[in-house]
């Protein structure tokens, strides 16, 4: 028997699912984790179906994922063949308590979407002036996450024995493109000042606001409107 | 409503959480389109000019690259000192760099060809006659 003895001790098990409605019937599959930087790529298919249709097996596979990964504070790329499912359910597991690593999928659409962890949202990070986007993941807590705008990829940082959901959240996509510079908007107070006015304008909570994304062309601010209970009742009122 | 600046563009659009993965995203709706207000029903209302809804800046933009055009024409041509003459020459930009275009050259010298082509007249016409060629041509039917 040839066997390879890996002696890395922050390997554990990743695992990850649909949560929609269609989880047995549409395929997001295969999925590949890849190690940022690396050409590793792990490719996982969904589970074997064991549902009999009278003589014949059931066309149903549930898009469940469990894959083999190093919890070394990497940052891994799941790359869904398919569209991404809306609700995702994401738990790691490992020997090593203080394992983790940095998930990041890039989504077809800029639908908005909050991670969740014990039942209570988890914001994005602090937006970064300088970068122009929200801040990096430091990976300092389980359920820490971004959006980057642009390139539609959600960031997220998932460590040893924590499970956190992804869900769709409701919301009003907004777009607005502005004569003015990238430089003269965040030297007038950028994203804080532009939630403060369409805020005021609008009549409703700044919390209620959530920047996407803010790039050049003059400038454009896509930013989505959401209720904070993700209640859809309320946001039709907004 | 006072954004800080101008206001361009603004579309909208609805994300609900139901539904599939896999179904279309809503369209977005354009409620201003270039520093214009529309609504189906209503008069477009202009909250910024912009030289698709104000004619004296769409006329200033115009002017302004018919002034461009002109500033690039004038570019292209050198003046080339000859002695005590001085000429314009046309100094094409459509190509990358700094060979200039000629005929081709063959071991040196510059490939010239005598050529004659002859239609052949395919119904009702005459033989076509020989070619007489100098050196270096060729005929073709």
């Amino acid at each position: 028997m040839n066997a390879y003895i890996c002696k890395s001790g922050t390997l554990g098990t990743l695992n990850f699912e649909s949560e929609d409605a269609d989880t047995e019937d549409r395929s997001m599959q295969p999925v590949y984790i890849s190690l940022n930087g690396t050409k590793m790529a792990n490719k996982l298919n969904s589970m074997m179906d064991h549902v009999w249709d009278g003589f014949y097996t059931g066309q149903k596979r549930l898009s469940r994922f469990p894959g083999l990964i190093d919890g070394d504070q990497g940052v891994y790329n799941l790359t869904f063949t398919g569209s991404p499912a809306k609700k995702m359910k994401f738990t790691f597991i490992s020997q090593n308590k203080t394992a983790g690593m940095t998930l990041r999928i890039a989504y077809p659409s800029a639908v908005s979407r909050a991670m969740i962890k014990n039942g209570k949202t988890i914001e994005y990070t602090q937006w970064d002036e300088k970068l122009h986007m929200y801040g990096p993941i430091t990976q300092s807590y389980c359920g820490e996450n971004r959006y980057i705008g642009v390139k539609n990829i959600f960031e997220f940082y998932l460590s040893e024995g924590c499970t956190v959901h992804i869900i769709p959240r409701d919301a009003i996509q907004s777009l607005v493109r502005m004569e003015w510079t990238m430089d003269a908007f965040f030297a007038n107070g950028g994203t804080t000042s532009f939630m403060d006015r369409v805020a005021g304008s609008l009549g409703i909570h700044a919390s209620t606001i959530k920047i996407v994304s803010v790039y050049e062309g003059s400038l454009v601010v896509n930013y989505n409107i959401e209720d904070t209970n993700n209640d859809p009742v309320a946001l039709a009122q907004i | 409503m006072n954004l800080g600046a101008p206001i361009l563009d603004v579309s909208v659009t609805v994300a609900t959480a139901g539904g599939s993965a896999s179904s279309a995203p809503a369209p977005a709706v354009s409620i201003v389109s270039g520093g214009t207000v529309t609504a189906p029903g209503y008069t477009p209302i202009v909250i910024t000019r912009t030289v698709t809804n104000d004619p004296v800046m769409a006329a200033a933009a115009a002017a302004a690259a018919t002034q461009q055009t002109a500033v690039q024409t004038n570019a292209a041509y050198a003046t080339v000192a000859s002695g005590t003459t001085a000429s314009t020459a046309y100094v094409s930009t459509d190509k990358d760099g700094s060979a200039g275009y000629d005929v081709v050259n063959v071991s040196g010298t510059k490939f010239a060809p005598d050529v004659q082509v002859i239609v052949n007249k395919q119904s009702g016409g005459s033989t076509p006659s020989s070619t007489a060629t100098t050196t270096g041509t060729e005929s073709r039917q």
